[in-house]
C-alpha cells in the first residue's frame, strides 16, 4: 500500500527530475488558487480537520503500543512520507515568502519609493544566490561555481559573522550603562555574574590557580563555584521555568490541535 | 517644530566616570579583542566535568560505532561553534568511528562539509566508507521524528544527491537504536527536540550537546538528568576539548582574546558603579 507513494518520493535522477519539479510547481499553484477560492465559510473548517488529523496521526503513532517483533505499530511506516510531506510544506511556505517578498520590494523599485536601491539589492542578491545555487548543486559551469564560492562563502557567511559580532560592542556599551547596583538583589546579581564570567575564561581560572586542586579548598576556586553557581542555583531556577513552560505548551499545543486558540492569526477572518 | 533631547554634561570625575563615550568603549573592546591573536597571552586552561564527561562518553564507544553530528549553525556564531565541530569531528576520527554529519542550517551543513573534508583527509577518512554528509534538512521535527525509526529513508540521499542506503558507512544502521552517539553543535534550543524526540528512544544513544557560551547554562538541568551525557560550552568549552584530544585551534588562540574581552566588561561595570555610588553618597 505504501510502495507507490515511497517510489513516487524517492530520489529521481537528474534526467527526469526537471519534469518533477515542474510539476510540483503547478500541483503547488493548483492548490494555492484552490484554496484562495474557497469560500471564506470554508476555509476555517478545512484548516481545522487538517490540523486535527495531521496532530492525530503523530500523537496516535506515539501512544499506540507497538509489537515488540517489529517495534513498530500501524501507523509507523507512514511516518517517513508524512516526514517529506512536513519537507514539502515547508518548501511551499518559503515559496510564499519569496512571492511576498518580490511583491513588496517590486513596488518599491516600480515606483521609485524612498529607499529603492536597497529593494533592489535585495533582489538581485536573492535571484543571483538562487541562479548561482542551482548551478553549483545541479550544472558544470566551473565560473558559475565559483561566483556561487564568493556569494556564499565569501559574502554572505562573513556579513552574518560581521552583523553578529557588533553585538559584543553593544553587550560592553548596554552593561557599562544599565548595570547599576541599585538595589540588594541588583548586586547580588552583579557578583554572581562577575563570578561566573570569571569562571567562564582562563585568566579567571589564574586568579585562583594557586589554590590546591583537591579537598574542601578547592572548592573556593572561581571556576568551581562558577560550576556550582550554574549546576546547583541556576539548573533548580531552571528546572521551575521549564516545568512552567512545558505545561503551558501542552496547554498550547491542545487548544492549537483543536482549534480553540483565539487570537493573533486565528480570529481574523481568512 | 521637533525638540531635540538636550543631554547634560557631566559636571565632575564621577559622572564622567558614568558617562565614558562610546566610540572609546567600542575601541577598548577591537584593541583587547585582537591584540592577544598577534601576541598570544599563555592562561591556565581547567578542564570542567561537563566537557570531559562529554569527552568520556565518546571515549566509552568501541571503534567502528555509529554516529551523528549535527551542526545547527551559522556564520553568525562562527568564532564559537567552528572549533566545536572541529574538536568533535577530530575526536570521533581519531577514535575511528563512522561519523554522519548534517545540519539543520544551510550555512552549517556547508561549514560541517568543509571542516570534515580536511580532516577527513588528516585522519585518512574515505567518504562513503568511513563518513557521510547527509547536508541540509529543513524542518527539525519531522525530520527528528522519522529519524528515530528509520534512518536510511529519512536520510535516503547525501548532500549532493547520491544515494547512501548501498554506502559502507551505513551498514547495519536502520534506527535509532544502531547509533552510539549524537552530538548536537547549536546556536538555538534545538536540544529540546532531541531530548524530547529522539534521546529517549534508545537508552545506550549518549546524546552530547555543543552550545555558543550564553546558551550553556540552561541546559544544565538536562545534564543533570542525564539526558545530555556532556556539554562544551562555548568557546571556552571548545578550547578545554582541544586540549583533551591535543590538539590547538582556533579556540585555544582565541582564550587571551575572551579573557580580557570578559575582564573590560567587569572592569567598565565597576567603574559605573563607582561613579553611581559616588554621585548617590553626594547627593544623599
Amino acid at each position: 500500500m505504501l510502495e507507490p507513494i515511497v517510489r513516487f518520493f524517492a530520489p529521481k535522477p537528474l534526467s527526469v527530475l526537471p519534469y518533477y519539479v515542474v510539476g510540483a510547481v503547478l500541483f503547488s499553484i493548483l492548490v494555492i488558487i484552490v484554496l484562495i477560492n474557497l469560500p471564506s465559510r470554508a476555509r476555517k473548517p478545512l484548516i481545522a480537520i487538517v490540523t486535527f488529523l495531521a496532530g492525530l496521526f503523530y500523537a496516535t503513532e506515539f501512544f499506540w503500543p507497538i509489537d515488540i517483533a517489529t517495534n513498530k505499530n500501524f501507523l509507523t511506516d507512514y511516518l517517513v512520507p508524512a516526514s517529506k510531506l512536513g519537507s514539502l510544506l515547508g518548501g511551499m511556505t518559503l515559496t510564499l515568502g519569496i512571492l511576498s517578498l518580490l511583491r513588496v520590494h517590486g513596488r518599491n523599485i516600480a515606483r521609485l519609493r524612498s529607499g529603492w536601491y536597497n529593494s533592489l539589492a535585495l533582489l538581485t542578491a536573492m535571484v543571483a544566490m538562487v541562479i548561482f545555487g542551482l548551478i553549483d548543486k545541479y550544472g558544470t559551469d566551473a565560473t558559475a561555481k565559483k561566483v556561487f564560492n564568493v556569494l556564499f562563502e565569501g559574502m554572505l557567511i562573513n556579513m552574518d559573522a560581521t552583523m553578529f559580532s557588533l553585538i559584543a560592542f553593544y553587550i560592553v556599551s548596554a552593561s557599562y550603562r544599565a548595570f547599576r547596583i541599585r538595589s540588594i538583589e541588583a548586586t547580588i546579581l552583579m557578583v554572581t555574574a562577575f563570578l561566573v564570567m570569571l569562571g567562564q575564561v582562563p585568566i579567571g581560572n589564574a586568579l585562583t590557580d594557586w589554590l590546591p586542586k583537591d579537598g574542601w579548598i578547592a572548592s573556593l576556586r572561581v571556576e568551581n563555584v562558577k560550576q556550582w553557581i550554574l549546576s546547583q542555583v541556576n539548573a533548580a531556577a531552571l528546572r521551575a521555568i521549564a516545568f512552567g513552560l512545558g505545561v503551558g505548551g501542552l496547554a498550547i499545543s491542545l487548544r492549537i490541535w483543536l482549534s480553540l486558540e483565539r487570537g493573533a492569526y486565528f480570529e481574523k477572518e481568512i | 517644530m521637533a525638540m531635540t533631547p538636550k543631554t547634560s554634561k557631566p559636571r565632575d570625575l564621577w559622572e564622567r566616570l558614568q558617562a565614558i563615550d562610546r566610540r572609546v568603549l567600542y575601541t577598548l573592546l577591537l584593541v583587547v579583542i585582537t591584540l592577544p591573536l598577534f601576541k598570544p597571552i599563555r592562561l591556565p586552561m581547567v578542564t570542567m566535568p561537563s566537557t570531559q564527561k562529554l569527552y568520556q562518553a565518546i571515549e566509552s564507544v568501541p571503534q567502528g560505532g555509529f554516529a551523528i553530528v549535527s551542526a545547527t549553525w551559522s556564520g553568525g556564531t562562527r568564532a564559537e561553534n567552528m572549533p566545536q565541530t572541529e574538536a568533535i569531528l577530530r575526536h570521533l576520527m581519531k577514535r575511528r568511528l563512522r561519523v554522519a554529519i548534517f545540519s539543520f542550517d544551510q550555512q552549517g551543513s556547508q561549514f560541517s562539509y568543509n571542516i570534515a573534508s580536511r580532516l577527513a583527509k588528516e585522519y585518512g577518512y574515505e567518504y562513503g566508507k568511513d563518513w557521510v554528509h547527509w547536508g541540509y534538512r529543513p524542518i527539525v521535527g519531522v525530520v527528528l521524528k522519522s529519524l528515530v525509526r528509520d534512518i536510511p529513508s529519512t536520510f535516503a540521499t547525501d548532500r549532493d544527491g547520491k544515494p547512501t542506503r548501498d554506502m559502507p558507512v551505513m551498514k547495519g544502521i536502520k534506527d535509532i537504536k544502531n547509533v552510539d552517539v549524537i552530538v548536537e553543535i547549536a546556536a538555538s534550543g534545538i536540544y529540546m527536540d532531541w531530548i524530547g524526540l529522539v534521546v529517549g528512544a534508545n537508552p545506550n544513544l549518549k546524546f552530547g550537546f555543543c552550545p555558543t557560551a550564553v546558551m550553556a547554562p540552561e541546559t544544565y538541568p538536562y545534564m543533570d538528568s542525564g539526558q545530555i551525557v556532556g556539554i562544551m560550552e562555548g568557546m571556552r568549552g571548545a578550547a578545554e576539548y582541544e586540549k583533551l584530544v591535543n590538539t590547538t585551534g582556533l579556540a585555544t588562540k582565541g582564550m587571551g582574546s575572551i579573557s580580557l574581552a570578559h575582564v573590560l566588561i567587569m572592569v567598565l561595570i565597576i567603574i559605573g558603579n563607582l561613579g553611581y555610588l559616588a554621585t548617590r553618597a553626594r547627593g544623599s
